[in-house]
């Protein structure tokens, strides 16, 4: 933490969408990495499934959970359960 | 060709598989809505996706099984919104000259859809509802 506030599009797919109560938001933050934002965003919205089990994603391509938030928009998605 | 698509169409209306001459092997997958999970009646359920990753990934995953595989042609197509009982959910169609490849690629294809590709399924439960996963 300690970074810039920056603002920041976040979106959320499946059970993440249930328990945020919304498909996405807009915010500002001073997380510098998908990891701290979503540290940020378990703590607020009290995400259930841990940090292991959801993948994230900038400019529509899976990122790293220690990449730096490059993207105006970072994506959450719980497992996947296609098929 | 060789193309991966998601659609709110049925799939059981999918345009005609077109296979070239040379293939003596047509495998397909069909992943349908089934009556029950984990012991409890089903009687829907809807899928969504992210869909700007989801055509994507899924693309890739077809073209390394075309990489992985001697295959002439390939396909998938996953359904997203709502589906009733015993709709696809999900086809998978591999041609190739012989048949080896073509059920080891049909079968690695659609279990890396299911692991990679971001699509949840909301089933609705005849005996209570809506589970999301």
């Amino acid at each position: 933490m300690g970074g810039l506030l920056v603002t920041l599009k976040v979106r959320y797919f499946g059970q993440l969408q249930n328990e945020a109560g919304c498909s996405g938001e807009t915010l500002e933050t001073q997380a510098t990495n998908v990891a701290e934002l979503w540290r940020e965003l378990a703590a607020r919205h009290g995400f259930t499934l841990e940090a292991k089990l959801i993948k994230a994603a900038q400019d529509d391509e899976f990122c790293d959970w220690e990449a730096p938030l490059a993207s105006a928009e970072v994506v959450f998605m719980p497992p996947v359960a296609g098929g | 060709m060789n193309r991966f698509v998601l659609t709110q169409e049925r799939l059981e209306d999918l345009q005609e598989f077109k296979v070239p001459v040379s293939s003596g092997s047509v495998v397909s997958f069909w992943g349908r809505v089934r009556n029950h999970n984990e012991g409890r009646p089903v009687h829907s359920l809807d899928y969504s996706a992210y869909p700007e990753l989801a055509v994507k990934e899924g693309q890739r995953i077809l073209d390394e099984a075309l990489k992985r595989w001697q295959l002439d042609a390939v396909r998938a197509a996953h359904r997203v919104g709502s589906l009733g009982l015993g709709e696809a959910a999900v086809v998978v169609e591999v041609a190739s000259g012989h048949r080896g490849e073509g059920f080891e690629a049909c079968r690695w294809i659609i279990d890396e859809i299911k692991a990679r590709v971001p699509l949840w399924k909301n089933e609705h439960y005849s005996d209570s509802i809506t589970t999301a996963s």
